[in-house]
């Protein structure tokens, strides 16, 4: 309650102003499409202060009535200044031009290039659809979350794996939002590729820490991914044809400036060279992936705009008639913008995400089939208040309904089914947040960021609970009719973060932020896998909770042509979640009491540097960092290092623009090998060779190390011609290292009396060739 | 259910994937008992095998352990097994009763292991019937190899756990603990098993003489076979949870098990092949 009192004395001073008179400039930065830019920064030169546009591309700024140069600027963009005579409110929509149609002679200005320096965020990384595009890609599939892991504090679960860790958290502990909607398996062929379709991907925007009060539900941290709105002045085409899948996206104006569509799809295409079989159970075999994405968006009126999006996407695995497999995502996301004053935007969302699996095997006596899905309907509010040009408020609230039916197994057979079903109890959840947060620049120096977030999570009925002793064995069970609420749990999570700007080129920030889960992903595996079921919280397992504090300082040098930054943290986690040694979490009705609950926490320091601008841009990234765990009942009590600790870990990611048309980008990463459970002794029983294994994650997989590269060549660019290609040639593991995937021991196959330890490795070298249009 | 997935999961990742041998230095671990042995409702030698457990790398047969003392006692009566050759200890004084529990004692240089293990009902067997898949299509093999389809009724008391074994003329073919099936009743308790693929025999000729063994073990033995799979053969890398020692159930930190069993028979001649059934593939 302290917190809270705090908060809002803070607030109230800001909105006290002096009765000169004022007036509010708002509106939208967009570019040349009509794509509105979020992050843009809206900067007043002879006051030194400015603002920037929301995730939805609008800004307010109030100022006191007189003669002012706004500058709008935006990475990649040219800087625009526009003279105002202030003396009533204004609306400027403003229109950002790329930078790189006049790369050769750009002019870096002055001012707010600095933007990574000034801002209060911290512990933030921003990538661009276009820089992902130019990374180096395994079978030349460009990958948002693959772009992502070579970030400092960011890992890759495994080798080639779109799963990701942040600062020592877990998997689970990422909140992925795709145009808001919750996305709950973000990959797809068992975690090679992510459900992500570049081409339809505006923004990207990964929180390690300092996480918005506006965001929750999650410990470690936001991956907010915006989806593109569809261009507003023309009709445009852009795809490409790859080693393994192709890509369309389609999209244009219905009404010019006024009503968008855009239309995304891609699908994987291993499976059709079956299909050359002249073997007709071969042909019936199939293994793909498709995605497609769905925007709309309509502008009814300055003040009002809709937008409805949506995301479709399965896997599908299919072996003749013996045995399918398929899961994937839906999401449907419904938006409202409303401006209720040039001062006050809102937003309001509804939100629709489900994730579901079926497998299914024969047809006769013997058939069998296994479902489990994941449904959220959230209903969110949001408004952004900008009083002066010293603080922007956000506030909002909102509520999400879960319903979980983690898995269902029965035989398929008819009145002769030998089978009996099994079934995973169904349960169903709400979660409300409300949320407050002011940005407050104190002085020219001096800004701070507080937000408080409270948060309510309610398991409701229909549920059956299963009450566990102390030894975790099922001693009874409860069962609560629908819409019972049986068990609350609620938290109040402060986020807090300051920046002070020792000059333009530097400054200091620190922030720290307290973070719930309420939901929580029964694996127990490194790499995880499309079966894995969520599950709530409940009277069994208590929400997670982490405490993380952050110190960083920030460093731009030759005009803000790079960009470094060193940040420490130090995380610390309760209730975290591990598993019984052999756990069965697969169909298991009883899963809640496979759980083991403890401690973790991690710390590091995140080095990096940048550069944005120029001909040769890129980043190098290291981190030194640790992450350990205690957990009661795993390991007989004692520390151990998580299975996502590598202590160092380094990328550095080039780009060179040779000419106009050529252009080359390399990447290198590297990271400490991730610990493992070896065997140090055997035993023999029925004829095999048992092993007894050390301390979990006593030993190491050997250090992880590789580089690609990518040769892009763009087309003739000619006044007259629309169409426009490039030809991508991607090389992964340049250098053909045989990382090791996994470390097999096990007996000879010629003496089964000899044991020996085995590599094995996924990805040798791997060529690729893609080929990119658009029109 | 769960093998078929771990076969599926292992197909796609692996597909593409090579090995190749690898030099890893390995700690010591410190030396354990390890027991093996069972005892049966039938009328036959009892057998418990002691040896010690090694470093992993120390490639040679397990050191076994002698001078041992050894007794079963089934609560009222206690029997002394006899070492017949080194650390193999056995009695045929004794057949197990179903619904008593069995306590295995070793006293062995200076330490007391104990275990307990009670001896589950088996249900009956009504018949047999031989089952070959149609692999023509796909490869050409001399090799006869013929699956062993069980029917019987599975009793309506959840919980049960069975563990099948074959022998062919008279030879045990699932010697190896990997080529014993085994399964529990979740899916199938209470109902009637009509043709369940229970063994398979390879290279068999008509007129070979097959006994199926059906065995009732108890959940913890279920458990402990399910994890030694897990641990070697079924060991999926990074798509599996961290590996641990399957968890046995003899004291005093030593490795193995002891299993009451009951024990049903059945055997068959491998008949003409017009009477083997086809399986479909599903």
């Amino acid at each position: 309650m302290k917190q809270l009192s705090i908060l809002f004395t803070l607030i109230f001073i800001t909105l006290f102003s002096f009765s000169q008179e004022k007036h509010t400039i708002s509106g939208y930065v967009k570019d040349e499409a009509g794509e509105e830019l979020i992050g843009a920064t809206i900067y007043i030169q002879s006051l030194k202060t400015g603002t920037v546009t929301n995730v939805y591309g609008f800004y307010s700024i109030t100022l006191i009535a007189g003669n002012y140069n706004i500058d709008y600027s935006y990475i990649g963009c040219e800087t625009q200044t526009k003279k105002i005579n202030l003396n009533q409110n204004y609306s400027f929509n403003i229109t950002l031009i790329e930078a790189s149609k006049t790369i050769d002679e750009v002019v870096i200005t002055a001012e707010r290039k600095n933007e990574n320096v000034v801002k209060t965020e911290m512990s933030t990384m921003k990538l661009q659809a276009k820089d992902i595009k130019r990374v180096p890609a395994l079978f030349g599939e460009v990958d948002v979350i693959k772009t992502l892991q070579l970030l400092p504090g960011v890992q890759a679960t495994g080798e080639g794996f779109s799963g990701f860790n942040v600062r020592g958290g877990s998997p689970d502990q990422n909140l992925i939002l795709f145009d808001e909607a919750t996305v709950y398996n973000a990959s797809h062929l068992m975690g090679f590729f992510s459900v992500f379709n570049n081409d339809a991907i505006k923004d990207v925007k990964l929180y390690k820490g300092d996480i918005p009060a506006q965001y929750g539900g999650r410990l470690s941290s936001l991956l907010d991914i915006r989806m593109k709105e569809g261009n507003q002045k023309k009709f445009q085409a852009t795809g490409g044809l790859g080693t393994i899948s192709s890509r369309l996206t389609l999209e244009g104006p219905i009404i010019e400036d006024k009503w968008s569509v855009l239309v995304a799809g891609r699908r994987t295409y291993v499976d059709l060279m079956l299909l050359l079989s002249s073997d007709d159970a071969v042909k019936s075999n199939k293994l793909y992936f498709y995605d497609l994405n769905l925007k709309t968006n309509y502008k009814i009126s300055d003040k009002d705009r809709i937008y409805v999006s949506g995301y479709f996407g399965r896997d599908v695995f299919k072996f003749g008639d013996m045995f399918g497999f398929d899961w994937g995502n839906y999401t449907l996301t419904t938006r409202w913008n409303h401006l209720f004053t040039e001062k006050l935007f809102s937003n309001f969302s509804f939100i629709y995400s489900k994730y579901d699996y079926i497998m299914e095997s024969g047809t006769d006596a013997s058939g069998f089939k296994w479902t489990s899905n994941l449904e959220d309907y959230k209903l969110k509010a949001d408004f952004n208040y900008y009083p002066n040009p010293n603080n922007t408020i956000k506030f909002g609230l909102e509520a999400i309904h879960h319903h979980f039916n983690p898995g269902f197994a029965r035989g398929t057979g008819d009145s002769t089914a030998m089978y009996n079903s099994l079934e995973m109890p169904e349960s169903s959840a709400m979660e409300y947040a409300i949320y407050l947060s002011n940005e407050h620049k104190l002085t020219n120096k001096l800004t701070l960021n507080y937000g408080l977030r409270g948060s309510v999570f309610q398991n409701m009925g229909k549920a059956t609970v299963y009450n566990f002793d102390d030894s975790y064995q099922k001693i009874d069970s409860t069962t609560y009719k629908s819409w019972d609420i049986f068990n609350t749990f609620y938290g109040l999570e402060p986020r807090l973060s300051l920046n002070y700007t020792i000059n333009q080129r530097s400054s200091v920030k620190a922030s720290y932020s307290r973070t719930k889960q309420y939901v929580h992903l029964a694996s127990n595996s490194t790499a995880g896998s499309p079966l894995d079921v969520w599950l709530p919280s409940s009277p069994n397992i208590d929400p997670q909770l982490a405490n993380q504090a952050a110190i960083g300082y920030f460093r731009n040098f030759l005009n803000d042509a790079y960009e470094t930054s060193i940040e420490i943290y130090y995380k610390d986690m309760d209730n975290q979640i591990d598993f019984r040694d052999h756990a069965d979490l697969m169909l298991n009705p009883e899963l809640e009491g496979e759980f083991r609950v403890g401690d973790a926490w991690s710390y590091g320091a995140e080095f990096f540097i940048r550069k944005q601008q120029g001909k040769f841009t890129g980043w190098i990234s290291y981190t030194l960092s640790k992450a350990e765990r205690k957990i009661p009942e795993i390991n007989s009590g004692k520390v151990y290092s998580s299975s996502y600790d590598r202590p160092h870990n380094i990328a550095i990611v080039g780009m060179y623009d040779l000419t106009k048309r050529w252009n080359i980008a390399a990447t290198w990463v590297y990271a400490t090998g991730s610990p493992v459970t070896f065997p140090t002794g055997r035993y023999e029983q029925g004829n095999m060779i048992i092993p007894i294994y050390s301390d979990r994650n006593s030993y190491r997989m050997p250090d992880y190390h590789r580089m690609d590269l990518s040769i892009t060549l763009k087309s003739k660019e000619k006044p007259n011609k629309r169409l426009k290609n490039e030809l991508n040639v991607s090389i992964y593991n340049i250098y053909n290292r045989h990382n090791a995937w996994m470390i097999y021991f096990g007996p000879d196959e010629d003496d089964p009396t000899i044991t020996k330890a085995e590599k094995v490795y996924v990805f040798p070298i791997i060529p690729s060739l893609t080929w990119n249009f658009y029109f | 259910m769960k093998k078929l997935i771990y076969i599926t999961i292992a197909f796609i990742v692996l597909a593409s994937a090579c090995t190749e041998s690898l030099d890893v230095d390995l700690d010591s671990a410190h030396v354990r008992l390890v027991v093996q042995g069972s005892i049966s409702d039938e009328l036959k030698t009892h057998q418990v095998s002691l040896t010690k457990s090694a470093d992993y790398f120390s490639n040679r047969p397990a050191d076994r352990v002698t001078g041992a003392t050894v007794t079963i006692s089934d609560g009222e009566n206690t029997f002394n097994l006899t070492e017949i050759s080194d650390g193999l200890y056995e009695t045929d004084t004794i057949i197990g009763e179903i619904g008593k529990t069995y306590t295995l004692t070793i006293d062995s240089e200076g330490e007391t292991y104990t275990s307990s293990c009670y001896l589950n009902y088996c249900a009956p067997i009504d018949s047999i019937n031989f089952g070959y898949y149609d692999w023509s299509e796909y490869y050409e093999t001399n090799d006869t190899m013929l699956y062993i389809l069980l029917n019987a009724l599975e009793p309506e008391t959840p919980g049960d756990f069975y563990l099948w074994n074959v022998y062919k003329n008279g030879v045990l073919e699932s010697d190896t603990l990997h080529e014993v099936y085994f399964s529990d009743d979740i899916f199938v308790n209470g109902n009637y098993m009509y043709d369940v693929m229970v063994q398979l025999v390879e290279d068999v000729s008509i007129g070979d003489t097959i006994t199926l063994e059906m065995q009732a073990i108890t959940e913890e033995y279920y458990n402990y076979i399910t994890q030694i799979m897990t641990e070697t053969i079924w060991n999926m890398g990074p798509l599996d949870g961290p590996p641990a020692n399957p968890a046995g159930n003899i004291s005093n930190g030593a490795m193995g098990f002891f299993l009451a069993y009951s024990v049903e028979n059945i055997t068959s001649i491998v008949p003409e092949e017009d009477e083997w059934i086809l399986i479909e593939w599903y």
